[in-house]
């Protein structure tokens, strides 16, 4: 474990007493000795997912607790719907997620869909459809990850999506897909982005 | 770097970054047309819009619109939509910002949080989930805006050119980070 420590001398301002940890979380002490576990939030690149069946967030780090998928005008080619799955060193896992999804529409609310072969963020697109949202994983502990989020679903729906998931070993990537893997992300209506956002 | 203990549990780092999350100071919404939040930082990546019983003077839906030196009123893609009582289902397509709900009701009390996140450049994706304590109802919107500078405020507003309705009761804050 690094350590690195900053007495009252090294400080800059007040308080008179703190300290900073680092073992891939930060760690802060007020002078009123309230001590609290500070949050890194990082920004993965976006992606501009025409032409590809999925879309691959690789190498996160160990420490994180918290991962949000965020598509802005996402597309796909055909009607399939939009799969978040999760990986370890292992690879990416495509069984034992139990996962659903349900939309509320302009006239009606959509039948839930489950998926086991990952968190199933749209149960169903369309070619001309543009879906924009965002879908965040938390960690339980003990390799198990939470998923809820919202997504819209181009003019006539919005999905609400939950489920969870437990891995083999430490989460390090995230992949977006479709559900019959066949499908692809395109530029029609529009050439959507997806990226991540991840914090411990 | 310089690094910064401030004694509210924040480390400053990098041009000003905090690690941790910033609580903005709550508002009561019990009067006015429109509440803001300014000044909010260059780094922010994640704003999280709190709303605890909020509720209007008329049946104005309630816009989230977020700016850069001045706010943004068109171009919000998205869409918010309502179920009451598992049926009186109903969507509202966003244009000149986000709806919190698809409520248009004066006697509407909402709890919930919209969040707001940093996708890449000036893009902003929002999601949310708002439910109601008047009735049974439970809203859920998620959609996108492109700023055309780096955001520095988030509104919270009713329809209209100018709104007329008014805020008459709850609070809203903010958490960014």
């Amino acid at each position: 474990m690094s350590i690195l420590v900053l007495t009252s001398d090294t400080l800059i301002g007040t308080p008179a007493t703190g300290n900073l940890e680092y073992n891939g979380q930060f760690y802060g002490t007020d002078s009123n000795a309230s001590r609290a576990q500070m949050q890194r939030i990082t920004q993965g690149t976006a992606v501009t997912c025409a032409g590809q069946t999925s879309i691959d967030f690789t190498g996160l780090p160990s420490w994180i607790k918290k991962i949000s998928i965020i598509f802005n005008g996402v597309s796909t080619s055909g009607t399939s719907g939009i799969l978040v799955q999760v990986g370890d060193s292992g690879g990416i896992e495509n069984t034992g997620y139990v996962s659903g999804t349900s939309n509320i529409g302009n006239s009606a609310v959509g039948a839930l869909v489950t998926s086991t072969a990952g968190f199933v963020a749209m149960s169903v697109t369309a070619a001309a459809s543009t879906n924009s949202g965002v879908v965040t994983l938390f960690t339980v502990g003990s390799n198990i990850w939470v998923a809820t989020g919202t997504m819209y679903y181009s003019g006539t729906a919005t999905f609400a999506v939950a489920g969870n998931k437990t891995l083999s070993d430490v989460l390090d990537r995230v992949r977006v897909t479709t559900i019959n893997g066949t499908d692809t992300f395109d530029t029609t209506p529009s050439a959507g982005s997806i990226n991540i956002l991840y914090e411990g | 770097m310089a690094t910064t203990i401030d004694g509210s549990a924040s480390v400053t780092i990098n041009s000003g970054a905090v690690l941790g999350i910033t609580s903005g100071t709550a508002v009561a919404s019990t009067s006015g047309t429109s509440i803001d939040f300014t000044g909010i930082p260059s780094w922010v990546k994640r704003i999280t819009v709190m709303f605890n019983g909020v509720s209007t003077s008329g049946t104005s839906k309630i816009l989230v619109q977020l700016g850069s030196t001045t706010f943004t009123t068109t171009g919000y893609l998205g869409a918010a939509n309502q179920t009451v009582n598992g049926s009186g289902v109903t969507g509202a397509v966003n244009s000149a910002g986000f709806f919190l709900d698809d409520t248009a009701s004066a006697s509407a009390i909402r709890y919930g949080n919209i969040v707001l996140t940093l996708i890449t450049g000036n893009t902003w994706v929002e999601s949310a989930t708002i439910a109601r304590s008047d009735t049974s109802a439970v809203s859920i919107s998620s959609g996108s805006i492109a700023l055309s500078g780096t955001l520095d405020r988030v509104r919270i507003t009713t329809v209209g050119s100018p709104p007329t309705d008014t805020f008459d009761a709850g609070s809203i804050n903010i958490l960014y980070e």
